[in-house]
């Protein structure tokens, strides 16, 4: 058996309209989740995250694709048995209650009558909707429908769980609950394919991630490896109107400053210097904050010296890594502008 | 239980579920019960029909002439089976059902069907088998209490009334599958709803047109008939008139002096011949027009559903040949005017006895095959558009 649940390579989508180019949305992705984990897939709208989740599932035909879930080739009907699904803007019948929904799911993909009944009761249990199970859909809240998604997506004891925007509509103490499903269906030994907006909520749980950005994944693997080489300092020191000249003044002989983008005076007011110190490292003032981008602990002690020497009052030093919100940005930032990405797959256009 | 039965089981439960959920089934549900309680209020005996405990002394009708299992039976087949369930119940039905396409290829409930492990061809067919499950539960319930009241009031303990079930089911089937074509490519349970009618109206338009030109033909063949009768005894006349007057040794008028229009001898000797000819080459004539119009309707027809000759099937399982003999004979026996002019009478009995037999002499496998033969057309396009459509 493959140590992996899902394999994809070159994995694109055009969308065809009779008399209209064809507008890609996906323009080959590779992407490989291994079995047991929890992978989160981030990327802007229009990416083609949802358009990937629906190419796996089936519900989307790819124009190309190679790959495999679960071993076997995306679109292999009797694999989706194994498999979870929790859509985006689901819309379950509101006729039927919170127990009906997950019992037509589970027949659905074949789990058996007596095993549907028992499951059924405990994964009510698991969202929290036990007191619900036999009350219409239709009066129940989003965050309350979202819970039942994520029961019926278990029902059939899948290996693979795909959630996309599973904490959509839910309130904190919802989401908390289904960062803990999400674990424990971890624990359990599934795999758990998230696509979320929500990046604090992803990399609570995530063990690698994926950034889609304009139809290919521009990063891929475990927020550790991501920012590898991007640790870096901060240096705080207490608010003043000379704060920022301070900690310039602070700096290692021979550093250089480095030109902001013309025009952009959003940047240029929030960075006060940009440069780069004598050894190379980047470095950056914003206010009171000195951020130099690198690990080594030596760089920092000289500029603690000299803000100290100065009479600065040092408030905090840390060592920093990038959160998934910051891997995110620079993903979706373009390098030559600064500027976000515009959304959509084409270039430098919305699909 | 196999996946297969199980999802599909699944699928009808739900079906179900949702229609039970609309007002629309339990008014339909009520109003057969309705229909049924009419039909069981309606009674006959020696002295006539009874609505409860009133006569009706206005119908001329008793059980001599109509017996009670006779008059159940054809109350269910005029009026249970084609005006309630071909029309009332059918359109209460289209209304119900429109929608279950366009809402189960919706965005956020389609992905769910099609995340599950079964082909596409499968689920939408066993999706458009789940939406006659309206009709099948409608005209099972209705042609059960149908099958009890016949049982009760006539007498008569017939099971093949409840052929009614597949029959009818077969009839809405054919409707269904338009209906669900168009909202499959519609997307819209309105417009699939709309178009279907306009549709329906067209197979109405057709079979209407088919009736009636039958009719028509009916009626011309009877009166060419007649006229043939009337030209052959005008000759007969003539021959004799002929014959007397070589016997008497008396001769025609010569042939210059003869009435313009007249061209032998016969009509020389019977001029009335002459109109009594003109009248027949004109009937003649009407027949042969008549029946290329109704070829060509035939022809029209010929790949659409037979939605009519469909329900009228009922007719043929439930009526034996003697049922349609008494139901003949029911009533006096007169003469009506045809279409073709007041002072132009034919025989009622017979004018009705040829136009069933022209109808029953329509092939079953001919009806249905055609028929299905549409649907499977039908269904093939659906499937062939959902099998390859992105949702």
């Amino acid at each position: 058996m493959s140590d992996l649940a899902i394999d994809l390579t070159g994995v694109s989508k055009n969308y065809t309209r009779r008399f209209k180019k064809p507008t890609p949305a996906l323009r080959g992705v590779d992407m490989r989740v291994h079995r047991g984990e929890v992978f989160g897939l981030l990327g802007p709208n229009g990416a083609g995250k949802s358009t990937l989740v629906k190419i796996l599932m089936t519900v989307i035909r790819p124009t190309r694709c190679r790959g495999s879930v679960l071993g076997q080739r995306v679109g292999h009907k009797p694999t989706l048995a194994k498999v979870g699904y929790l859509p985006e803007h689901h819309s379950f019948p509101g006729y039927l209650t919170g127990a009906q929904v997950i019992d037509f799911f589970g027949a659905m993909t074949g789990v058996p009558r007596r095993e549907r009944k028992q499951r059924a009761g405990e994964l009510l249990e698991l969202v929290g909707m036990s007191e619900w199970s036999k009350r219409k859909l239709k009066s129940y809240s989003k965050g309350m429908r979202q819970r039942v998604g994520i029961a019926q997506a278990l029902i059939n004891d899948p290996d693979l769980v795909l959630l996309d925007e599973p904490t959509d509509g839910v309130d904190p103490v919802g989401r908390r609950d289904i960062r803990n499903v999400i674990e424990r269906i971890k624990d359990e030994g599934r795999t758990v394919f998230i696509n979320s907006h929500l990046l604090s909520e992803l990399e609570m749980v995530s063990d690698r991630v994926a950034i889609l950005v304009k139809g290919v994944v521009a990063q891929q693997g475990t927020i550790e490896e991501l920012t590898e080489g991007q640790l870096r300092y901060e240096l705080v020191v207490g608010e003043s109107d000379g704060a920022g000249d301070l900690l310039q003044r602070a700096l290692p002989e021979g550093s250089r400053q480095l030109a902001l983008p013309e025009g952009d005076t959003q940047l240029a007011r929030r960075i006060g210097f940009k440069g780069l110190l004598p050894s190379g490292e980047s470095i950056e003032v914003a206010k009171n904050t000195l951020t130099i981008g690198s690990n080594d602990p030596k760089l920092i002690q000289p500029i603690i010296d000299r803000v100290r020497a100065e009479g600065g009052v040092i408030t905090s030093v840390r060592n920093v890594r990038p959160s998934l919100e910051d891997l995110f940005m620079q993903a979706v930032t373009d390098p030559t502008t600064g500027k976000a990405l515009k959304p959509g797959a084409e270039e430098g256009g919305k699909r | 239980m196999s996946t297969v039965l199980r999802q599909t089981n699944a699928m009808l439960i739900d079906a179900y579920r949702e229609l039970a959920a609309g007002k629309l089934f339990w008014i339909t549900l009520g109003l057969s019960s309705l229909v049924v309680g009419i039909f069981a209020c309606l009674g006959i005996d020696e002295e006539g029909m009874t609505f409860l405990w009133f006569r009706l002394n206005f119908i001329p009708i008793t059980s001599e002439t109509l017996p009670p299992d006779l008059m159940y039976k054809q109350m269910f087949l005029s009026f249970g089976v084609p005006l309630w369930l071909g029309w009332v119940a059918t359109i209460l039905a289209l209304v119900s059902t429109a929608g279950i396409i366009p809402n189960f290829i919706s965005g956020g409930s389609i992905d769910l069907s099609l995340a599950k492990p079964i082909g596409r061809i499968r689920l939408f067919l066993t999706r458009y088998l789940s939406g006659l499950v309206f009709v099948a539960l409608q005209v099972g319930a209705f042609s059960f209490a149908c099958f009890i009241l016949i049982g009760i009031r006539g007498g008569d303990w017939q099971p093949r009334v409840l052929l009614a079930i597949p029959i009818v089911l077969l009839f809405f089937s054919y409707l269904f599958s338009v209906c669900a074509l168009l909202g499959l490519i519609t997307r819209s349970a309105i417009a699939s709803l709309l178009l279907t009618a306009l549709f329906w109206i067209m197979l109405i338009i057709l079979n209407r047109g088919d009736e009636s030109v039958g009719a028509l033909k009916v009626q011309a063949q009877m009166l060419a008939e007649r006229r043939e009768e009337r030209v052959a005894n005008a000759e007969l006349m003539a021959d004799n008139r002929l014959k007397q007057m070589a016997e008497a040794g008396e001769d025609l008028p010569p042939r210059e002096e003869w009435a313009p229009g007249i061209t032998t001898e016969q009509e020389a000797a019977n001029p009335l011949l002459v109109t009594l000819r003109q009248q027949r080459d004109k009937t003649q004539g009407t027949v042969r027009s008549l029946k290329a119009w109704h070829h060509a309707i035939v022809i029209a027809k010929f790949p659409l559903p037979k939605t009519i000759e469909t329900l009228h099937l009922m007719d043929r399982v439930l009526l034996s040949k003697a049922d349609y003999e008494a139901l003949m004979n029911t009533g006096e026996t007169k003469e009506i005017p045809t279409a073709f002019g007041q002072d132009e009478t034919i025989d009622q009995r017979e004018y009705q006895r040829r136009f069933t037999e022209a109808q029953l002499m329509r092939s079953t496998t001919k009806i249905l095959g055609t028929s299905i033969g549409f649907e499977v057309v039908m269904l093939g396009i659906c499937c062939f558009i959902f099998a390859r459509r992105d949702f």
